[in-house]
């Protein structure tokens, strides 16, 4: 691969691939390196698959090389087996007629499991045996000198792993893995073509079918640390993308942190909604901090404390993109992504030079907003009356004195005046109204530096859809990227998401509307979040977030679930107060702030509201037009 | 068994089908029934397929059609088509001595194309003709509506391919319709190391602009893809170009095949996907309809492919084959 940045997802890129990439995130690749079981949690895109592969061996040789890095290494001293997940058995059994096999595919895809967790250990013991880590500073305690040990180990896990024949080589045991796994390939035919295949003639024919993913991995351990005379040598099972796996492998790796080896550490990498019943599994559910380490890959807490974090890691990821694509070197670069983008009119506090007068009449940029939003929109005027703020005076004072007059208000204040309706109109009875400012362009608050690189989320598979092209129109002019143009390739990445986003189906509680998409929900969220933003009375703190509350039907929480984690909404906080994953009923829940701008929203958390307030303000679908590909960035609303 | 496909494109008048069985598809859609109207079959060997479901808009005036025919109509209930076509093969052979059949694929979905394909091809002997035509549908505004995706799995369990070994790479072959968002979900979902794109060129101008803008001008983002064009007129040329990729790909990779757009592109992806089984498996995506079924007129023509089944047989027979074929055409 060419460009690193080729693909933005690393589960079928190489370790070393990766590796040249990465951006670290220190904490929590911290978090994974100690030596406990960690359950990693995020959206799609926000780096897990990365952040697990990262600890192979095999990554670690090509890009650890700064002295940061060499400390991270120094960091773990268990050894990394990485396992992927992929969905081809849900296509191979995935037909009705495979139904009646259930208990046969639970059996088989637990097997399958076991199959790669076989084969990850054979290619770690690879990696770790290459003897070329003995000489790499840093890494030289993963090298295992095999010497002439590896066919006495080849001979053990013929045995514990029912490979049938003897096998002298680790080549051999892979080549009799393929024959395995043709074999279980063999029965899934007779099932997919709705042949009945009960678990009993499985396992009369193929005892391996049997074994137990941790097991399998467990049995390897010991032997190699037997074989090799290693026996305090730890390692870590990591196991990626639980979310596609069936829930009952999902339930059977969870219970895992309970109680595997203690030769091992259990690393899984998830997305934060499940909708398995993890209560279901009792007192023996495995517990957060007891059980493992929850590392949270979502930058959101409660008060959004941590949103200069996720620009942090997403201004990083920008620069190395601009760097890639300008074949700048490291070593010569100097930050440029505030020049490629231009600032935003919204910078985040003490973010910019210039934030004190921006509040200094007659030019400071907030001043010249606040004052033409009191000028033309009624309710504010009221709004500031009533709180006696003076805005030629908003200059004045400290910081957070000025917190407390405008700064909060700021993004209300922007988006009324790009979206509200002030244009006052005379009808025909003479009634007076007011119409909204006629836009189809994403307005400027939502496009710059700042503004962009809070709605990356720190998601870097976000970062690189929404800035990649950017970056390469700044190299196609070497000038700064107008704001229109970036209005454009934004609206564009934009639509992407939505459309991505509209393939979710939600299955209807009331079973009235066949094809109901996600997007009638988030349409019906987004437009009731607008109309507190943008509507007859100037909210200072208008909702932008809601509560799963208890009235809210299943069928939406699963719907809102799989959205979130595609990185639709985000929480804020959950029932446990542990980020934990699994049920979001009771968490706090706010757009992704990618879609603000498609509802005309504060890119900031606001009030709270339930979601049953929200569904209860819906019209029926009957007189509901549901979304279209042209409505997006041309109209809101129902 | 050693077995090939020789795929030839048709041309029209298609003469050269004058005594074939006929099979094609009652559906909802005015178009299912323009093939089986406009050319001349004979109604002893017809059979057409009656949806179950779906019986909407046209289907009433396709069914009419087909009984005022005298078409032998055949219910898509299981087991009920494959003895309506191993019948027809026979007597087809009795009569004849040799069995071609012409499937019309324009109005099936693709687990019923998949059906009626792979049983056609199963039964036919060495050296007999499968032609397998599609008419294009005339253009009409499509509904733009953001529409999630009800179902989606192999198109029929033999295209199903296989569990591999995770060392395998993961190659796409996607073809674009119209549906918005569709193919780039796919892309996410499969997230191939690489993919193949194919993009139609029909008779009618604005259908390219339509999928243009259904799917983002063609750009799907960060990804490692290659766009391929093909020709509604040129279907042979598709197959080769698909057979090509899988050659070149499957010894270590598992393929899927997902070939939204045209049906003719669908039958194309079947043919290839039981040829390379198990190492391609070809995969449908159901799309619910956009608020509500839309109707659908042909463009007025037809296009088609011979499928020629070749089996046991030296290259140097096939040579003549398609040599023949050529001189025919």
């Amino acid at each position: 691969m060419n460009d690193p940045f080729e693909s933005y997802n690393a589960r079928f890129v190489a370790p070393q691939t990766v590796a040249e990439t990465f951006i670290l995130r220190h904490k929590q690749f911290a978090s994974l390196c100690e030596q406990t079981n960690s359950l990693l949690i995020g959206p799609r895109g926000s780096g897990k698959t990365t952040l697990l592969k990262m600890l192979k061996v095999g990554a670690q040789v090509v890009a650890w090389k700064s002295r940061t890095q060499a400390n991270a290494l120094r960091r773990f001293r268990f050894c990394p087996i990485y396992v992927g997940a992929d969905r081809q058995l849900e296509f191979v059994v995935g037909n009705p007629a495979a139904e009646e096999n259930r208990a046969s595919i639970s059996l088989l895809s637990k097997a399958l499991l076991s199959f790669r967790v076989k084969f990850a250990c054979l290619d770690t013991a690879k990696e770790i045996s290459n003897p070329a880590l003995r000489d790499i500073e840093n890494l030289s305690h993963q090298f295992v000198d095999l010497g002439n040990n590896e066919a006495k180990l080849c001979k053990a896990l013929s045995s514990v792993w029912d490979l049938g024949d003897q096998t002298l080589s680790f080549l051999e045991v892979r080549l009799r893995l393929y024959w395995q796994l043709a074999e279980m390939n063999r029965f899934l035919d007779r099932i997919k073509h709705g042949l009945n295949v009960s678990p009993r003639e499985i396992l009369d024919r193929a005892q391996y079918l049997s074994h137990d993913p941790i097991r399998s991995c467990e049995s390897f351990v010991a032997l190699f640390n037997e074989i090799l005379d290693q026996p305090t040598k730890i390692w870590a099972l990591c196991v990626d993308e639980l979310e596609i796996m069936p829930d009952d492998l999902q339930n059977y790796l969870f219970s895992g942190f309970r109680s595997i080896d203690h030769r091992m550490v259990l690393k899984l990498a998830t997305s934060p909604f499940s909708k398995i019943d993890w209560r279901g599994l009792g007192k023996d559910r495995p517990m957060a901090g007891n059980d493992y380490t929850t590392i949270n890959l979502g930058f959101t807490t409660k008060h959004d404390t941590r949103k200069n974090d996720a620009r942090r890691f997403s201004a990083r990821l920008l620069e190395a993109l601009i760097a890639a694509e300008g074949h700048i070197k490291k070593r010569d670069s100097r930050p440029l992504g505030s020049y490629v983008l231009g600032r935003s009119p919204i910078t985040e506090a003490n973010t910019s030079p210039d934030q004190k007068d921006a509040y200094r009449p007659p030019e400071g940029i907030h001043y010249v907003r606040f004052k033409a939003l009191y000028e033309r929109d009624l309710a504010f005027k009221q709004f500031i009356r009533d709180r006696s703020i003076d805005i030629d005076q908003m200059h004045l004072g400290g910081e957070n004195k000025r917190a407390g007059n405008a700064r909060k208000y700021i993004w209300q204040v922007a988006c009324r005046l790009a979206y509200a309706p002030l244009s006052a109109f005379t009808r025909p009875d003479q009634s007076l109204g007011e119409r909204p400012p006629s836009r189809k362009a994403l307005a400027e608050v939502y496009l710059g530096y700042d503004s962009l690189l809070t709605m990356c989320e720190g998601n870097p598979r976000i970062t690189i859809s929404l800035m990649r092209p950017l970056v390469k129109r700044y190299f196609g002019t070497s000038k700064s990227i107008s704001f229109e143009e970036q209005s454009t390739l934004v609206e564009e990445s934009i639509k992407k998401y939505v459309s991505l986003l509209s393939t979710i189906r939600v299955v209807d509680p009331k079973n009235q509307i066949q094809n109901m998409s996600i997007i009638d929900l988030i349409q019906s969220i987004g437009s009731f979040f607008s109309d507190e933003v943008v509507g007859p009375v100037f909210k200072p703190e208008p909702p932008l977030t809601f509560r799963i509350d208890n009235a809210v039907p299943k069928e939406y929480v699963d719907a809102i679930g799989a959205a979130m984690n595609q990185g639709a909404f985000v929480m804020l906080s959950d029932e446990s107060g542990l980020f934990d994953h699994g049920s979001i009923k009771d968490a706090r829940l706010r757009f992704s702030y990618l879609l603000c701008p498609l509802y005309h929203l504060p890119l900031a958390i606001g009030g709270q509201t339930n979601l049953s307030r929200i569904l209860s303000t819906r019209r029926p679908r009957t007189t509901r037009r549901s979304l279209t590909q042209d409505d997006l960035f041309s109209r809101v609303g129902p | 068994m050693n077995e090939r496909l020789v795929v030839r494109n048709l041309s029209v008048p298609f003469e050269k089908m004058g005594n074939s069985a006929f099979i094609y598809c009652i559906g909802y859609e005015t178009r299912s029934r323009f093939i089986a109207q406009e050319y001349k079959w004979w109604p002893e060997k017809t059979i057409a397929i009656e949806y179950s479901i779906g019986q909407v808009l046209s289907f009433e005036a396709n069914q009419e059609f087909a009984r005022q025919s005298g078409f032998k109509i055949v219910s898509d209930q299981h087991t009920l088509i494959e003895a309506a076509i191993r019948q027809t093969i026979a007597s087809q052979r009795e009569s004849e001595g040799t069995a071609n059949i012409t499937i019309d694929v324009s109005s099936m979905d693709r687990s019923l194309m998949s059906r009626v394909l792979l049983n056609v091809l199963d039964k036919l002997d060495d050296g007999e003709t499968m032609f397998v035509l599609y008419s294009p549908s005339a253009f009409a505004e499509r509904k733009t509506n953001l529409v999630p995706i009800t179902n989606s799995g192999a198109a029929h369990p033999r295209l199903a391919g296989q569990v591999s070994p995770p060392d395998s790479g993961r190659v796409a072959l996607l073809g674009l319709g119209y549906e918005y968002g569709v193919s780039l979900s796919i892309l996410e979902a499969h997230e191939p190391d690489i993919s193949f794109i194919f993009r139609p060129n029909g008779f009618d101008d604005r259908f390219r602009q339509a999928v243009r803008d259904a799917n983002f001008g063609f750009d799907f983002g960060e990804r490692n893809y290659e766009i391929i064009d093909y020709f509604l007129e040129d279907m042979a040329g598709a197959y080769d170009d698909i057979s090509s990729l899988v050659l070149s790909t499957k010894h270590n990779s598992t393929i899927i095949a997902v070939p939204m757009g045209p049906k003719i592109l669908s039958a194309v992806m079947i043919l290839a996907g039981r040829l390379h089984q198990p190492q391609l498996s070809v995969l449908r995506y159901s799309v619910a309809p956009g608020g509500s079924y839309q109707d659908v007129l042909p463009e007025g023509l037809a296009v088609g492919i011979s499928v020629t089944v070749i089996r046991d047989r030296e290259v140097s027979a096939i040579h003549r084959i398609m040599s023949g074929q050529r001189s025919t055409l």
